[in-house]
């Protein structure tokens, strides 16, 4: 399986990425609080042999229930939780959480698709954790739900 | 161009009822050039809004800014003067971070747009969260509460008639000249609503 990681913009106080302007708590919130930590990639994933729709969304939905349990554990306050995915046939599905419920929406051939390469587009903003935690977090939890996907 | 911006925090449903939006408008000018723009700023490198937009079948254009709170102003003014350029569409739907405070982004449009006639500001509050966020981040939600020209309080089946009726009236306190409406993006929006985008004053 191979790993592309893009680049994160860190967003905490040590890594904004903004060239001039740098958003305080205050002027974020005007309240005492933090900016958020923020996880966004673009993943590739091939398999050797075809995998089905649901097959792949049902490990996809256990990924962001576990971001979003540990999240909760944490008493982290969720910003959303978003991942987009396309397939090898263009179909695609779309999963969102702020924190309780897991929307799960997608294109109507979805389900019935089988394929073996897919494009997953996860974006993680969660308030608390610092940057790098929720890198690791997030990352472990695709990596386990991924490879727990036998085709 | 009449410019729609949709305020409010992250989840609460902009993107959704962009959506609904979108299909209305499209609808309506039936096979006439749609002309319909949607402009998305995510937090984050990789966007997912977008994509779900472009899976509607949308024309989308990414906006590009490290800075979640100034929100790119000076990427908005260049590619909506481009736009008035270029493609001149009738309308142009903007979704800013939901970080975002939206008058800033008003004054910037104002001050530096080109060709634009009208703007809408949709305040979009997440009935679900509202006690949460109110209490977490209350400046940021009374900031683009009190930018809306329009509020839609979403994720109305998600609560129950008690708790919708105090959401309205702190609503109402942040900003006593918009109109406020209770609606559920994923249950269908009353083309109605929309009308009142569509043919609103003149700027
Ligand atoms: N139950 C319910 N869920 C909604 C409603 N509107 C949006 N959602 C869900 O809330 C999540 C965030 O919606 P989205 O439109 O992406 O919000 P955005 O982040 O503000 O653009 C998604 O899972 C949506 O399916 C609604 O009216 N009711
Ligand atoms: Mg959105």
């Amino acid at each position: 399986m191979k790993v592309l990681k893009r680049k994160t913009v860190a967003l905490s106080p040590q890594g904004h990425a903004h060239g001039q302007h740098r958003p305080s708590a205050e002027e974020l919130f005007h309240a005492p609080g933090e900016s958020p930590a923020v996880y966004s990639i673009t993943k590739p994933v091939a398999f050797a042999q075809g995998v089905g729709g649901t097959h792949f969304a049902a490990a996809m939905i256990r990924c962001v229930e576990g971001v979003r349990d540990w999240a909760a554990h944490q008493r982290h306050l969720v910003g959303h939780i978003k991942v987009f995915i396309e397939n090898g046939s263009k179909d695609h599905l779309w999963l969102a959480s702020t924190g309780k419920r897991i929307s799960v929406q997608s294109s109507p051939g979805w389900d019935a698709a089988v394929s073996e390469t897919f494009q997953v587009h996860f974006t993680a903003i969660i308030f608390g954790p610092g940057q790098d935690h929720l890198e690791e977090i997030v990352a472990e939890h695709i990596q386990r739900e991924l490879s727990s996907i036998q085709p | 161009m009449k410019l729609v911006i949709f305020g409010g925090f992250l989840g609460s449903g902009k993107t959704s009822l962009i959506l609904s939006l979108a299909h209305h408008l499209v609808n309506r000018e039936g096979s006439e050039k749609p002309s319909l723009v949607i402009l998305e700023n995510e937090i984050g490198e990789v966007g997912i809004d977008n994509k779900v937009l472009q899976a509607g079948g949308f024309s989308v254009k990414e906006l590009f800014a490290g800075c979640i709170c100034c929100t790119l102003t000076a990427d908005l003014v260049t590619t909506l003067n481009d736009l008035h350029e270029k493609i001149q569409p009738k309308w142009v739907i903007f979704e800013p971070t939901g970080l975002a405070y939206p008058k800033k982004i008003i004054e910037t449009v104002n001050q530096y747009g080109k060709g634009i006639e009208r703007i809408v500001v949709i305040a979009v509050v997440d009935a679900e969260r509202w006690e949460e966020l109110t209490e977490i981040t209350p400046g940021l939600i009374e900031g683009q509460v009190s930018s809306g020209d329009l509020i839609l309080i979403n994720k109305c089946d998600l609560v129950d008639g008690v708790a919708l009726q105090a959401i309205r009236e702190q609503v109402r306190a942040m900003n006593p000249r918009a109109e406020i409406l209770e609606v559920s993006a994923t249950s269908g929006i009353d083309t109605r609503i929309w009308g009142k985008v569509d043919e609103g004053p003149e700027a």
